[in-house]
Order: structure tokens, then C-alpha cells, then sequence
């Protein structure tokens, strides 16, 4: 008995600590997005991905980027805080990043009748998750932030980016199932809705950055945080991130799909 | 945290006593709900007192420490040599144990058949329905099928990162095989797998409910191949085999929610033709 709840805990943990926004936070994002999809939109999709949801893989990317061939993938799923920073020392361009990878599918997507429907399948994996990675503070590369840990509530020395990537989220929403989860979130207004699906992968790139720093700055000077301190904001911050993601995969998602 | 670990641990201890986990068959249930007729839905409702099916997803369970349920623990499996099903006369002349208690599918049939007959009392209407509920979802978990050729792989284990413990291969299957990378609960498991086409379903659902569990043995014979006792996992190796596991998991869930569907249509709504039993 001991042993399977052990297992079980284990198993679990080893899953979720390498995940960006953890399961719950990609399946939320892609179940907004699926909310706002136009019919057309969401039965082509649908019918490109065998009859499954963009939910079904929407952390599939995480579940697959260390072996070939899908290890090419491993570097997309972060972004580089400034434009300088896509060139190395010597000016020799860094690995592809989300913003590139969304907007090269997008671009490669524009004609559909080019591609071939495994890569159009591919593709929608890709954009379900890389739209959400690039929404997460801390998957923009803040020269400060990889490397620093904090106590964060009742865990000693976290690491900042695994902290953002699932315990922000589940402090407070751990036992929210993703799709109430998107529920609960999914309240912005029309308007609202249009507003942030205004502008470019570049545009929204530079709107997260600041977060990025914002995320990295609220840490207090002790790096003990509490729900006081930090938790409570970063939530918020968070759930916020979660739902624009969710309305903008829908905006790409459409005007790929819509035609 | 310790309160929530406490929290979890004890979830926990309820589930592992389980097949699938209680998740999965109220999964199973809530799938197989999503496709009942509403002539059916509607007479299996006022069977049970007014609830689904899902309510009941796992009730031969709850019930088998009860008095006059004991044999409903032979219930949950089945047994094959190879791929030959033994019928519950040979069962009983086996020398193990797990194998004679593996009466899951004579079970099913008398429960479908009970409910054909419509002689029964109230209680044994309700009943019926809960063990086909229950027993439908443990006929479809691979580590449910007791194959007398390979019983020594149902003790395989496999060792994880950062513990040096052994970890069994059978608990791994009913309780971490799906939730090891999806967060579902009932409504996720419906709104992502209950999407199948008609003609997905008339494939899934063909035959009678021998041929699907006799139709199951190579995939889940397979499944038993899919791990050499004692390997250690990387934490990359023990994603890329999570991910060989969890596409046949789900699609496991949603042919049981889909074949339960199907039984309980034909007996409870006149219009639906009876699933054959053999």
C-alpha cells in the first residue's frame, strides 16, 4: 500500500516538474482557446488531430522533446528577454525560441494546401503549446532568473522557473480540474478578449517580457515567500497569463483554421 | 505541505485498493452515460433510485467487504493460456490462486442475462446494472487479464529517479498509467475521449462480449512486454515510456465507455438491439 502511494507520488512529481505551466496550466490554456474557436476553426483542427482536442496535446511537447525526433524541439520552448540577446558573444544566432518557432508555423500555415496533414497535426501541437510556454514568465530566458532559488511557502530552496511552472498555479487551484479552471478564468469581456488578441507574437513577446522582469523583481530580499510577500500577486499575475494565452492561441488558431 | 502529502497519501490508499482507479471508472461510467439513449438513461436512472451510472461506477468495490458480496472480488478479472479463454470450470483446477478467482466476464454475461430475463426484483435490477458498470472497466485494464503463460511478469517492477525501491508494474498500470501525464477529472476524461464517429463506434462495439474481451488479449498480452523487470528510469526514459502507455490507456477508457454503453442501450431501451453475449 505504502509502496503504490509512494510510486504514485513519484511517478506524478517526475511528470510534473519538467512540464512548462504543468498539465494543468497548458490543458486550461488550450480549453479557453477551444471556447473561442469559430466552428470552422475547431472542426478542421479537430479533423487534422484524428478527431481529438487541442487539450489532448496540449503538453505534448513537454512528453516529447528529449529523443529524436522531436529533440530538435528542446531549446523552442523558452524566448530571449531582449532582441539582443538572440545572438550569442561571437553574434552567431541562438537556438530557435518560441516567438520564431510560433511565427514561422504561422507562416508556414498561411497555405495549407502545401502541407501535408501529419505536418499540419504537428504544427497544431506545436502552436498549442509554444503559445502557451511564451505566456509564461519565466520561459523568457531574465538573465537573473534561471539560476535563483527561494522558500517558497513551506518548500526550501525551489527553483524560481520550476516554482513558476506548476506551483504558482497549484497552490491555489490544485484541485480545479483544467477545464473548471478555464472556466473560472475565461470572464473577459468581448472587447477585452479583442483587445488582447490585438498585435503580433513579437508585440505579446514584449508585453511578457515585462512580466518576466516583473516576476523576478517581487521577489523579496530574504527569498522567503509567502502568500503575502509574493504568492497572492503571482497568482494573479499567473491566472492572467493562462487566460491572454488561451484568447490569442484561439486568435492564431482562427486565422489558420477560419478560411 | 505534511497535511497535504497526509491528504494525498490517504486518497491514495483508497484508490490503490482498486483497479483502474476510482478516476478511471468513473471515467468509464461517465463516458458510457454520455452515450446512453435517453430511453435508456431515463429507465436505468429509475432503476437506481434516481442516480446514473456514474454514481455507481465503482460500487462492487465499495461493496465487496459487505456481507453476501464476497464473490464479487472473482469478478474483476479474467483468464487466458496464452489466448485461450479458460472457462470457469478449468479455473477452478488451477494451482494459483489469482487465476482461479478470475470470473470477471461469466460474470458480466449473468449480469446481462439476469437483466434479459426481466425477473428480477428491484435490488437485483440495481445490482445487476452496478456489477456490469464496474465489472465493463475492469474487463478493459490490461493487468486485469490473467494470462497463465506470463505470470511471472506480473511481478515485474522498475526502479524511478531518486528512489531505490522497487516499483510494481500492475500498480503503475491502474493508477498512474493515464494520470501520470493528464490532470483529468470526470468531465475532462468525457469532453476529450467521447468524441468517437459513428463508425468508430459500430467498429468498437462489433461482435458480441466475448468477442471483445477475447478481441483484447494481443494488445494486452502486449502490454505486459512493455517494461523489463528491473530497469531504471531515467527521468527522460520514464517520460518517453509514460508516453507509449497512456495513448492505449485512454483509448482503452473510451472502448469500455463506449462497449458499456452499447450493453446497456440494448437491455434498456427497447428500440436498441441486445449486445450478444457469445
Amino acid at each position: 500500500m505504502k509502496r503504490t502511494i509512494i510510486t504514485t507520488l513519484l511517478v506524478l512529481f517526475c511528470v510534473s516538474s519538467v512540464m512548462a505551466w504543468d498539465g494543468r496550466g497548458h490543458s486550461a490554456i488550450a480549453y479557453i482557446a477551444e471556447k473561442h474557436l469559430t466552428k470552422r476553426a475547431k472542426a478542421n483542427i479537430e479533423g487534422y488531430l484524428n478527431g481529438r482536442s487541442i487539450v489532448y496535446y496540449a503538453a505534448w511537447m513537454d512528453f516529447n522533446r528529449t529523443d529524436p525526433p522531436f529533440d530538435i524541439t528542446r531549446d523552442w520552448h523558452v524566448d530571449y528577454w531582449t532582441d539582443a540577446h538572440r545572438t550569442d558573444a561571437n553574434g552567431n544566432p541562438m537556438p530557435p525560441c518560441s516567438v520564431s518557432q510560433i511565427k514561422r508555423i504561422v507562416s508556414e500555415m498561411s497555405d495549407l494546401s502545401k502541407l501535408s496533414d501529419s505536418l499540419i497535426n504537428l504544427n497544431i501541437r506545436f502552436l498549442t503549446h509554444l503559445v502557451g510556454d511564451m505566456h509564461c514568465p519565466v520561459h523568457i530566458d531574465f538573465p537573473t532568473s534561471r539560476p535563483m532559488r527561494v522558500d517558497a511557502i513551506n518548500r526550501k530552496n525551489v527553483k524560481v522557473h520550476a516554482m513558476w511552472d506548476g506551483m504558482v498555479i497549484d497552490v491555489k487551484h490544485n484541485n480545479t480540474s483544467p477545464k473548471l479552471l478555464a472556466d473560472n478564468l475565461d470572464i473577459f469581456s468581448a472587447e477585452q478578449i479583442a483587445a488582447v488578441q490585438q498585435g503580433t507574437p513579437d508585440d505579446w513577446h514584449i508585453e511578457n517580457t515585462a512580466f518576466s522582469k516583473q516576476v523576478i523583481e517581487m521577489i523579496p530580499q530574504s527569498k522567503k515567500l509567502t502568500y503575502d510577500n509574493y504568492f497572492n500577486k503571482a497568482i494573479k499575475i499567473a491566472e492572467d497569463r493562462i487566460t491572454v494565452a488561451g484568447y490569442r492561441l484561439a486568435a492564431i488558431l482562427n486565422s489558420i483554421f477560419d478560411k | 505541505m505534511r497535511k497535504f502529502i497526509i491528504i494525498i497519501a490517504a486518497l491514495l490508499s483508497v484508490q490503490s485498493a482498486f483497479a483502474w482507479s476510482r478516476a478511471i471508472h468513473n471515467a468509464i461510467a461517465a463516458i458510457a452515460d454520455d452515450n446512453l439513449t435517453e430511453q435508456a438513461k431515463q429507465n436505468i436512472s429509475k432503476a437506481l433510485g434516481g442516480h446514473n451510472i456514474i454514481y455507481y461506477a465503482q460500487w462492487m468495490y465499495d461493496v465487496a467487504d459487505s456481507e453476501g458480496y464476497a464473490q464479487t472480488k472473482n469478478w474483476r478479472s479474467v483468464a487466458f493460456n496464452k489466448t485461450k479463454l479458460i472457462s470457469g470450470k478449468k479455473i477452478a483446477k488451477h494451482p494459483e490462486n489469482i487465476v482461479n478467482r478470475a470470473c470477471g466476464l461469466e460474470a458480466l454475461i449473468a449480469a446481462v442475462k439476469a437483466i434479459e430475463s426481466g425477473n428480477l426484483t428491484e435490488q437485483e435490477l440495481a445490482n445487476n446494472i452496478r456489477y456490469i458498470v464496474t465489472i465493463v472497466g475492469d474487463l478493459h485494464c490490461p493487468t486485469h487479464y490473467i494470462f497463465t503463460d506470463m505470470l511471472e511478469k506480473r511481478k515485474s517492477f522498475y526502479y524511478i529517479p531518486g528512489d531505490d525501491k522497487k516499483h510494481s508494474y500492475v500498480n503503475y498500470w491502474e493508477n498512474s498509467s493515464i494520470r501520470g501525464t493528464f490532470s483529468w477529472r470526470t468531465n475532462e476524461f468525457v469532453h476529450q475521449l467521447s468524441r468517437k464517429t459513428p463508425e468508430q463506434v459500430a467498429a468498437i462495439t462489433k461482435g458480441s462480449i466475448t468477442d471483445w474481451i477475447v478481441g483484447n488479449v494481443p494488445l494486452y498480452r502486449s502490454v505486459f512486454d512493455m517494461v523489463e523487470s528491473g530497469t531504471r528510469f531515467s527521468k527522460t526514459k520514464l517520460r518517453l515510456w509514460q508516453n507509449t502507455m497512456y495513448p492505449i490507456a485512454t483509448e482503452q477508457v473510451a472502448v469500455a465507455g463506449y462497449r458499456l454503453a452499447a450493453i446497456l442501450n440494448g437491455l434498456f431501451d427497447n428500440s436498441v438491439a441486445n449486445v450478444k453475449t457469445k
